[in-house]
């Protein structure tokens, strides 16, 4: 029996006193937005529909970089523009973003910056509004047809920039230019003709194909405007500009893939490079060897 | 570090031998025909020693002189221990009788009345899972122990890599643990925070035996002994110091190493310590359980390997033959990865740090017997979740989960009858949160639920005690309290649910009343019949009624003034010997079950980031029918060639199903529960010779319906699970003190999936070597 006491003895206090717990300590990350003259100067006056662009530079200080948010924030509201989450454990963050000067006389842009200890940081920048309109001009494609993921006829990717559709094949070299990719399933019994692109997981589950591009661009489709028809088919028929492509869009309630795209849906969306678009489905099936055909109107 | 200490310490004492000399020769008999038994096992002081010969003969060689305590077992024979002594140069010739177990089995149960009574003197249908059985069964984990009794719904679907499995019975929801009470040696197990059980706590080694009493076992145990009850019962040594170290290595690179000590100070006496130390470590790399598609797509898929680690010490004294105080330790600790990883150094995975004490005081005088215990469960829970889709999400769930009672049973014995009452009390709570990294986002739940029990039973034997009467009623009252459901810097990962923020959730309470009765009628030793009825109840679950948040399906509200729902039974069962060698047994039920919790539709739509999914809550609005039998038939057909079957049959369908909205577009009646096989059979043969022991099983599970909405499922592209068959082997060989067994689960690499699409780990094979001291 003596034998096995110092046994019993060390398992004891191996099991009692090597239990580890993580420890978070505090951490101090730092954000800066970059100098330059491509990027919005603080103070800037810029006409509404015009582009602000900004440099953010950041770094977490021994913690990963988990998160970039950028708000809009006027005498009115705040408007959460990004909220996006990442994982930058070294280097730090540099990125550019760019959005739309909006009709407020003075809107302070704010920039923060989270780590994966949870300690934050921010910067923020002042631009007014400057006199006139920078509304830009717009594409149009009246009619785009592409084949959901058993459709063995149509192509099945569109490059949205340019109205140009591709399958299987004929996609090899334009795989960094592909915007859109459709598919059709049951969401939770529910029929849904889908509307999704080549970053998002679940579209490359319905084209598998995907999975080996190199670019996977990722479109963002503001579901909510969709799902509560919040943009009339008259007035997607009506514009002439950007500003219904870019006041349209709701920044809060974005993803890459937009479900129950019905028949006369019009479907806000914001493109990998920061194009505001708007779809109008002109025909969905609801079953996956069928097709959707869509109209197209996004920023030049 | 510490699983390398601890595979250290394993190693060691797996190469520690001791050395005897002497001779013992005996002969073994069957006590009722006087004919040799062969294969028998005979070990000395704990440790398998020799195999009886076709004769049934064995020698033992090499003995020093002393005390020996001499254990000789054999399917189907009660266990004979008998002490003897040996002097110096001696050859002891002796006969061993061993007599056969009669009717089905004389195994005595305490679960079934909180008393002691042998199985086929209670009304109800028990089954067990003997020592015996527990050495033959190819099993990984505690809960697959249980995988070959009748009507017993395992569902465990990535084997050893599952971080929580859940077993039922008799046609009740397979995914709902909360209607099955699981016990260890009589103490609750299941959590108040989710009616959870964490089966991979405990491992097989320190396993005396599984009592499993089906039907409702309310009116003694109150909640979650809705559908029956389970008590694992841990080993109790009665030897001065025995012990097994061992190793096994397997498919998916698997190793464990296993150490079982025990010990009492004073064996003959009456008073004295008894102790015993069991750990376990094991890890393994595992497998890819995604479907191909899903692999093609998301490029984040890994292996979803593990690493867990467990021990328990037990402590006991006997303070003399009539009283004994026990106290048990248990820590758990593991890590199962899920199986995808994009930046966290393991990936999503989940953390149980589980820390289970009890103590117990049981004792008798004269024709009273008692028995008092407290317990204290708390359950660390940590959960990684992280993944790419729009962008990179990453959060943590960090939940405490803490229950802790006493529980108090007095029995007193009259001339023809046993009345045994009782009080307990318990309080479970929950304290978590969920931390997201990637947003400023934090969301807390708690809740707290009291509960108190009284119960009282009386069991009365008449007509010479062919006649058994069991009556027994329960009351319980519980009271919710302290909930809240909080939101703290809400992004649009959460913001949906500010509507739900409440620091204050209301304080509600409910009470429930278990009634049982049942007789039983001994026509003689080889036939009776049985009947009973019985009402059980499971309480709401704190998760339920103090945490909102997605789950499948929609986005769940919480509900604090959920009742508990009830299940009404009545059974009747018969048991035979036929011809000497045959047992059958037979076991109809017929239940009925009102207020059945289901997540119900409220007519609202929340919007998530993928669109808008409807608003659900847990209500009490379903009416249940199940009915169904259970078949057993168990045949020897030589001394040492057991063959046991069992077929079970299930039909459960919600009969009245009230939305909570008219806009609810959903309609449950006639539907059927989920995850309830229609059709279960199972087979096991038991072989035991001298070359080598072979228990091989097979377990049949018919169709399942995947959802309660009994719709196609798109993932599982189908509105059923296909039916399957799984057949396991384990070959087991002891040389003195060495042992080693080769376990295959899943022989024939059936494939099957979940409602996920994740597929099971398929062939599993381990190679185990040990030594017993």
């Amino acid at each position: 029996m003596k034998v096995y006491k110092p046994f019993i003895i060390s398992i004891f206090l191996c099991f009692t006193f090597s239990c580890t717990e993580d420890e978070l300590s505090e951490t101090n990350p730092f954000v800066i937005l970059k100098p330059g003259a491509e990027y919005t100067k603080d103070g800037a006056s810029i006409p509404v529909g015009g582009q602000i662009k900004f440099g953010i530079s950041a770094v977490g200080d021994g913690a990963a970089i988990t998160n970039l948010t950028v708000q809009r924030i006027t005498d009115e509201e705040v408007i959460t523009e990004l909220d996006r989450g990442m994982y930058i454990k070294t280097g730090g963050l540099d990125t550019t973003v760019t959005f739309v000067k909006g009709p407020a006389e003075l809107e302070t842009w704010r920039f923060i910056i989270m780590n994966g200890h949870r300690d934050t940081a921010s910067v923020s920048a002042v631009i007014n509004l400057g006199e006139g309109s920078a509304y830009g001009e717009i594409n149009y494609f009246s009619s785009i047809t592409i084949g959901f993921q058993n459709n063995t006829e149509l192509p099945y990717y569109i490059d949205l920039h340019t109205g140009n559709t591709y399958n299987n094949t004929t996609v090899e070299g334009h795989e960094p230019s592909i915007d859109l990719a459709s598919y059709y399933y049951l969401s939770s019994g529910k029929s849904s003709p889908t509307l999704s692109c080549p970053g998002y997981e679940t579209a490359r589950y319905y084209h598998p194909e995907m999975s080996s591009w190199t670019v996977q661009n990722s479109t963002l489709y503001d579901y909510e405007t969709t799902d509560y028809d919040l943009i009339t088919i008259e007035e997607f028929d009506a514009a002439q500009n950007d500003s219904l492509l870019v006041n349209g869009y709701i920044p809060g309630s974005v993803s890459g893939t937009c479900k129950y795209c019905y028949t006369d849906k019009i479907i806000p969306f914001k493109t990998s490079d920061g194009k505001y678009g708007l779809i109008k489905v002109l025909h969905a099936d609801e079953f996956d060897t069928g097709y959707m055909e869509i109209a197209v109107k996004i920023q030049k | 570090m510490r699983k390398y200490i601890l595979i250290l310490i394993i190693l060691l004492l797996a190469f520690t031998k001791l050395f005897a000399q002497s001779e013992l020769n005996g002969t073994i008999y069957n006590s009722e025909n006087n004919e040799m038994i062969s294969y028998a096992n005979i070990s000395i002081n704990g440790q398998a020693s020799a195999v009886s010969n076709e004769q049934g003969q064995f020698s033992i060689e090499n003995l020093k002189p002393g005390e020996y305590s001499i254990i000789i077992s054999y399917v189907g024979y009660e266990t004979l221990k008998k002490q003897i002594n040996i002097a110096e140069n001696e050859t002891q010739n002796l006969e061993f009788n061993l007599k056969p177990v009669s009717y089905l089995t004389d195994e005595v149960t305490i679960t079934a009345t909180k008393t002691e009574n042998y199985i086929q003197d209670i009304p109800v249908r028990v089954s067990l899972v003997s020592s015996r059985q527990i050495e033959n069964i190819p099993a990984q984990t505690t809960d697959e122990l249980l995988n070959f009794i009748p009507g017993i719904n395992i569902s465990r679907s990535f084997g050893i890599f599952s971080h929580q499995s859940r077993v039922t019975m008799r046609g009740l929801n397979g995914q709902e643990q909360g209607r099955v009470l699981v016990m260890i040696d009589g103490i609750p197990t299941n959590k108040a925070d989710g009616g959870s059980v964490n089966w991979n706590l405990m491992n097989t080694d320190q396993i005396e035996r599984i009592e499993v009493v089906k039907g409702p076992g309310s009116s003694l145990y109150g909640g979650n002994a809705m559908g029956g009850a389970i008590n694992i019962i841990t080993k109790k040594t009665t030897e001065n110091f025995e012990g097994k170290v061992s190793a096994d290595y397997g498919t998916y690179n698997t190793m464990r190493g296993q150490l079982y000590l025990s010990g009492k100070l004073n064996p003959e006496g009456e008073k004295g310590f008894y102790w015993n130390l069991n750990s376990f470590y094991r890890q393994s790399d595992g497998y890819i359980n995604a479907s191909e598609a899903d692999q093609l797509a998301n490029p984040y898929i890994v292996e979803s390997g593990l690493m867990e680690w467990g021990t328990s010490a037990k402590l006991g004294y006997d303070i003399n033959s009539n009283n004994t105080i026990e106290l048990d330790l248990l820590y758990y600790d593991d890590d199962r990865a899920t199986g995808e990883k994009v930046y966290q150094p393991e990936g999503n995975n989940r953390e149980h740090d589980t820390y289970h004490l009890r103590a117990k005081y049981y004792g008798n005088k004269n024709k009273a017997e008692w028995n008092v215990s407290f317990f204290y469960l708390n359950e660390d829970y940590k959960r990684i979740s992280e993944w790419m889709k729009d962008d990179y999400t990453f959060y943590k769930v960090l939940s405490n989960r803490v229950d802790f009672g006493a529980l108090s049973t007095l029995s007193y014995s009259l001339n023809k009858q046993t009345i045994t009452g009782g009080i307990d009390l318990k309080q479970g709570s929950v304290d978590a949160k969920d931390e997201y990294y990637t947003s400023t986002d934090i969301v807390y739940n708690r809740g707290k639920m009291n509960t108190f029990g009284l119960f009282i039973q009386d069991e009365i034997r008449l007509l010479n005690d062919k006649l058994k009467i069991v009556a027994g009623l329960r009351f319980d009252y519980a009271n919710f309290f302290d909930g809240g459901f909080e939101i703290e810097a809400p992004t649009s990962e959460t913001t949906f649910m500010l509507n739900y923020h409440n620091e204050n959730l209301t304080e509600d309470n409910w009470n429930a009343l278990s009634p049982k009765l049942s007789l039983q009628y001994e026509f003689n030793n080889n036939y009776r019949i049985y009947t009973n009825y019985a009402r059980g109840f499971r309480p709401a679950v704190l998760d339920d009624m103090c945490r909102s948040g997605r789950i499948r399906g929609g986005f769940k509200v919480s509900d604090p003034s959920l009742q508990p729902e009830y299940l009404n039974n009545f059974e009747l069962g018969a048991d035979a010997r036929l011809f000497g060698r045959l047992r059958t047994s037979l076991s109809a039920y017929y239940s009925l079950g009102n207020d059945f919790m289901y997540y119900v539709n409220t007519g609202d739509s929340i919007q998530f980031s993928y669109g808008p999914r409807p608003i659900i809550k847990a209500s009490n609005i379903s009416e249940v029918e199940i009915y169904g039998f259970e078949f057993e038939v168990n045949y020897r057909f030589f001394e040492n060639i057991i063959l046991n079957a069992n077929y079970a049959y299930a039909h459960s369908q919600i009969t009245n199903y009230e939305p909570l909205s008219t806009d609810d577009p959903v309609d449950l009646t006639g539907k059927y529960l989920a995850d309830v096989p229609n059709h279960m059979a199972t087979a096991t043969l038991q072989w035991q010779n001298k070359i080598v022991n072979a228990g091989i099983t097979a377990k049949y599970m018919g169709k399942r319906w995947v959802n309660d909405t009994n719709q196609y499922d798109d993932i599982v592209q189908d509105s059923q699970y296909d039916a399957y068959t799984i057949m396991d082997l384990k070959l087991s060989k002891s040389i003195k003190k060495i042992f080693v067994s080769l376990n295959v689960q899943n022989i024939l690499d059936t494939k099957f999936y979940n409602s996920k699409g994740a597929v099971n780990p398929g062939r599993f094979i381990t190679l185990e070597l040990g030594i017993r001291f």
